[in-house]
């Protein structure tokens, strides 16, 4: 199985590739935001797009990658990729006034989800962010499927297609479970 | 430049030839020679138990003069707020601040060097010297070892240790540049693990003793890792710990908010004996620059960061370590 990490100029992205390579039959590459081509990803089975600096609107290519490839490929944001595909569906984001940087919070999942198939009802999350989704944006096509103690959503995912965003980050060390939620969206 | 570093660092690597390494943080002046060479080309390193210097005491009249002269604080705040900004957009988690501040003393460079007690000591013609207590990345059996150190208290402060332990800015600053090393191993090896987290060691300073936190991570190399050994330095800089996160964009801000050249500065250097390599950070850092000693210090900028703490922590870094 090809799957594909678009890195937003971030410095996490090799932690993604590494958890990933663990699992078996996983073949990945990692593409830069500057060499992306939405166009030319179609021979990749599974699409990650990564966390990185900023916001949605500074990498415009990954919208036209979610446009292109939501209805026929599994793909998983991360971060800034979860706000990729937030924004891209219609939510909006907000500048929280309280940075999350390297914090650890708890997160409960709510009803159930393919990508969090045997992660603990409760868990704790590594985030880095400091924009999150505004929760009366939820826009139809999406449902939110876990939220920190703060009330912050923490994951979104498509009501029909099987796209994914977390907000927190599966990668960081604070992450339980994080293995368990890449072997998932590569066992879809 | 950066190519013929990476190919001459390769080839010792791969013919086992024992060598010292040299990079500035703009990667810009590598440096490669072999260790052989060190001493007459007028360097003389320490790291850990190897070295190419023989102690000999300094002059036991000298009674040393140190008297530091820091940039002001309005120039260090406004450097801040560019990148206080800047965490708040969400465009760095982490960035570490640095300055030079201006020291007037009758040591000598080398005298700083012979003086100073640190794990990494390196003399360079007489431009510079550092005395790190940093480690860069190391490699042992097949792995490769990175130790971000993130945290210090004084040990003599009741509690100290649990005090630094459950602090939520030195826990964040340390998550953060656990994760973004482990980002960096696993750029250049695979099965990354943290294989201690947050533990504390003790360090000796002129002014007492003082706690450190740090953290263990590995990972596997590849067999013939020692003939890459040049594109795996270059792979992983700059360094996480001086540099911060995510790296591309905190360095376009570093550059905004400090203005000036780091050089070799928060670079790193290191020794491959033939076998295995070891490395530093380049911290602790004293430096000529027409005639005027400045030592180069800084520290790491998080969202919980007092612009008046971190100003009087980067002073405070300019000591001599005994």
């Amino acid at each position: 199985m090809d799957i594909a990490i678009v890195d937003n100029n971030d410095s996490f992205t090799y932690i993604i590739a590494d958890y990933l390579k663990k699992i078996k039959c996983a073949q990945v590459s990692i593409i830069g935001y500057n060499a992306l081509e939405p166009r030319m990803m179609n021979h990749y089975d599974k699409i990650v797009i990564s966390p990185g600096p900023g916001l949605p609107d500074e990498f415009p290519k990954v919208h036209e990658l979610i446009r292109l490839y939501y209805k026929s490929k599994p793909i998983l944001g991360v971060c800034l990729g979860f706000e990729a595909i937030a924004t891209f569906f219609g939510c909006k984001l907000i500048n929280l006034s309280f940075v999350y940087h390297g914090v650890a919070r708890r997160v409960k999942i709510l009803g159930y989800s393919r990508l969090f198939k045997g992660v603990r009802k409760n868990f704790t999350v590594g985030l880095y962010h400091s924009w999150a989704v505004n929760n009366r944006t939820i826009s139809k096509e999406l449902r939110v499927t876990s939220i920190s103690e703060d009330d912050i959503i923490m994951s979104l995912e498509h009501v029909h297609f099987p796209v994914f965003g977390v907000q927190f980050h599966p990668e960081s060390y604070i992450t339980e479970d994080g293995q368990k939620i890449f072997s998932n969206f590569v066992g879809l | 430049m950066l190519d013929d570093f990476i190919s001459k660092a390769n080839n010792f690597g791969k013919k086992g030839i024992p060598f010292l390494f040299l990079l500035d943080f703009e990667m810009r002046k590598p440096y490669i020679c072999r260790l052989s060479e060190t001493k007459n080309k007028g360097i003389l390193f320490k790291v850990r138990k190897e070295t190419n210097f023989t102690a000999h005491s300094i002059r036991k009249s000298l009674e040393i003069k140190w008297n530091v002269y820091p940039v002001s604080f309005n120039r260090y705040l406004e450097a801040f707020e560019i990148i206080m900004a800047e965490i708040k957009k969400g465009n760095t988690y982490l960035l570490n601040l640095t300055f030079p501040t201006l020291v007037k003393t009758n040591l000598s460079l080398l005298d700083i060097f012979i003086i100073s007690n640190a794990p990494y000591k390196l003399y360079f013609k007489d431009k510079f010297t550092l005395f790190s207590p940093e480690c860069f990345v190391k490699t042992s059996c097949g792995y490769i070892y990175a130790y971000p150190m993130k945290g210090t208290i004084d040990a003599n402060i009741a509690n100290a240790k649990h005090v630094i332990l459950n602090d939520p800015k030195e826990e964040r600053e340390h998550n953060t540049v656990v994760d973004l090393l482990r980002n960096d191993l696993a750029i250049v090896s695979k099965e990354v693990e943290v294989t201690k987290f947050r533990f504390v060691s003790e360090i000796s300073t002129n002014k007492g003793k003082i706690l450190q936190v740090s953290s263990e991570i590995r990972g596997l190399l590849c067999r013939d890792w020692r003939s890459r050994i040049g594109d795996i330095l270059v792979k992983l800089l700059p360094a996480g710990s001086i540099s911060g996160a995510p790296k591309k964009k905190t360095m376009e801000i570093i550059k905004k908010a400090e203005k000036i050249e780091r050089g070799y500065y928060t670079g790193i250097f290191g020794i491959f004996n033939g076998k295995e390599l070891e490395s530093a950070v380049n911290i602790r850092y004293v430096e000529k620059k027409n005639g005027d000693t400045f030592f180069r210090s800084g520290g790491g900028i998080t969202y919980l960061s007092d612009p008046i703490k971190e100003y009087e922590e980067m002073i405070k870094k300019v000591y001599l370590p005994k």
